[in-house]
């Protein structure tokens, strides 16, 4: 049972890597790496000496940013574009008898959350950038 | 329960098999080029013998030193030599684009995930190197240094035709295209080449001549750019003051146009067209159009050549089409 477990994760986890890198994993674009391009134009030996020797603290502290970037800083961004998705589709106001707009107002506000997280969930991860 | 985990472990083992064998069988296994099975290959040339009394003798040999051939083959000496490709493809994909003086930081972040993926990236290539035929680098450089040549070949080679048609020597031109370089013209340079091929006929009125070159390994370029780059430049020529230009427009359009309509609007152009001759040789011409689907009733304008034109010999051949047509 143990073993299919993690078998089962060992599979989750790959087919999401492959999603990820086919899709083009969000952090992939530069444009959605902003805290780490602030650190580039902060931070930029020019000698290959300071390089290396500032290497031991950038790998940490770029990895952090690149972490920070990925779970927090793109996420949070990516708020108002995933409320703007769901906006569009549900809320925006239409030409449409009281009739219909009744009728659909339940569903509209059971759906409401899971596409904003489904959308906000896909726009944190891979790069949608295109289709704004 | 052990019975049952067994079996089912044999079931994921065997349908791992099958999609394996699937794959090598689809993408083409190593084992199928024989650049890829050198041993292979010598225990063929050296201890298969020419005699067939002495190959039916050693016959019993010839599966397990074979499967011995292709087991070194597969696990030693293939492996050991795509080691470089792997190593090379895996630098080309993670190792290559590396900015450290514009982006420290970046650099600095992913340089973990370089070292973190590189055996893994490595590996699967291996894997696919080894196992599948795969072009090797070299063949693949050498290739693309090969379609470079070519393509500076034929670049040149339609320059000089270029040049003849810019000193006025289009029938130089055209014999110049008609004789069709030994290598393939690559893909960018083609449809220059059709458009100046075609240039060449319509300016010496050899327009005729192009059904050869349809038949000959360059004739499908013809057809394949004439939506795109030769209509664009027959629409630039169609108001020309020469006859002879305006008449290769109206041939070469009713003769390689895949569109009915097309047709039709160049062979109305060309009755209408002020030159007396060029009229004629439409008139002469529609005889071979009747066969592409343009029947002459459908074209008033043969009867008006027929009653009235200022060629007293173009009434009679339009009354002598309408004759042998309607017949």
């Amino acid at each position: 049972m143990n073993g299919h477990r993690v078998f089962m994760i060992g599979l989750f986890s790959l087919a999401t890597a492959g999603m990820l890198l086919s899709n083009g994993c969000a952090c992939f674009d530069r444009q959605n790496r902003r805290l780490l391009n602030q650190m580039d134009d902060w931070i930029h030996p020019k000698s290959i000496t300071a390089q290396v020797a500032l290497a031991p603290l950038s790998v940490p502290v770029g990895t952090l940013g690149l972490a920070t970037d990925s779970a927090v800083v793109h996420p949070a961004c990516m708020i108002p574009r995933a409320a703007n998705d769901v906006y569009n589709l549900y809320w925006k106001p239409r030409e449409m008898d009281f009739m219909r707009k009744a009728l659909l107002f339940i569903p509209i506000m059971v759906l409401t959350p899971p596409t904003f997280v489904s959308d906000w969930s896909a726009r944190s991860l891979f790069d949608v950038t295109e289709y704004d | 329960m052990d019975r049952e985990y067994s079996f089912r472990a044999a079931l994921k083992v065997a349908g791992l098999l099958v999609i394996m064998m699937m794959a090598l069988s689809m993408s083409g296994c190593a084992f199928f080029n024989r650049e890829n099975t050198p041993t292979l290959n010598w225990v063929e040339d050296t201890l298969w013998p020419n005699d067939t009394t002495a190959r039916v003798a050693v016959f019993p040999l010839v599966f397990p030193a074979g499967l011995l051939a292709v087991s070194v083959d597969a696990f030693v000496i293939h492996s050991a030599s795509v080691v470089g490709d792997a190593g090379s493809d895996t630098g080309d994909a993670l190792w290559d684009d590396m900015k450290w003086d514009e982006r420290y930081m970046t650099e600095s972040a992913l340089l973990p995930w370089r070292s973190i993926t590189t055996p893994i990236v490595f590996t699967g290539d291996f894997i696919g190197r080894a196992w599948f035929n795969i072009p090797k680098r070299i063949d693949e450089e050498k290739a693309e240094t090969e379609q470079k040549q070519h393509e500076e070949q034929a670049e040149r080679w339609i320059e000089e035709g270029e040049q003849l048609l810019k000193d006025l020597r289009p029938s130089d031109a055209l014999d110049h295209f008609l004789k069709t370089p030994d290598y393939p013209v690559p893909e960018p340079v083609q449809a220059r080449m059709a458009r100046a091929v075609v240039e060449a006929a319509i300016r010496c009125g050899r327009t005729h001549e192009l059904e050869s070159f349809r038949f000959n390994r360059y004739g499908a370029l013809l057809e394949r750019y004439y939506p795109g780059e030769i209509a664009h430049w027959l629409n630039e020529m169609g108001q020309s003051d020469n006859p002879i230009v305006r008449w290769g427009i109206y041939e070469f359009t009713a003769d390689f146009s895949k569109n009915h309509q097309q047709r039709l609007e160049a062979t109305q152009k060309a009755l209408h067209d002020p030159n007396p001759v060029v009229r004629q040789r439409m008139l002469l011409f529609l005889d071979v159009r009747q066969r592409d689907g343009i029947c002459v009733d459908s074209i008033p304008e043969v009867e008006r050549i027929a009653q009235k034109d200022s060629e007293p010999m173009n009434q009679i051949v339009a009354e002598q089409l309408l004759r042998d047509l309607r017949r």
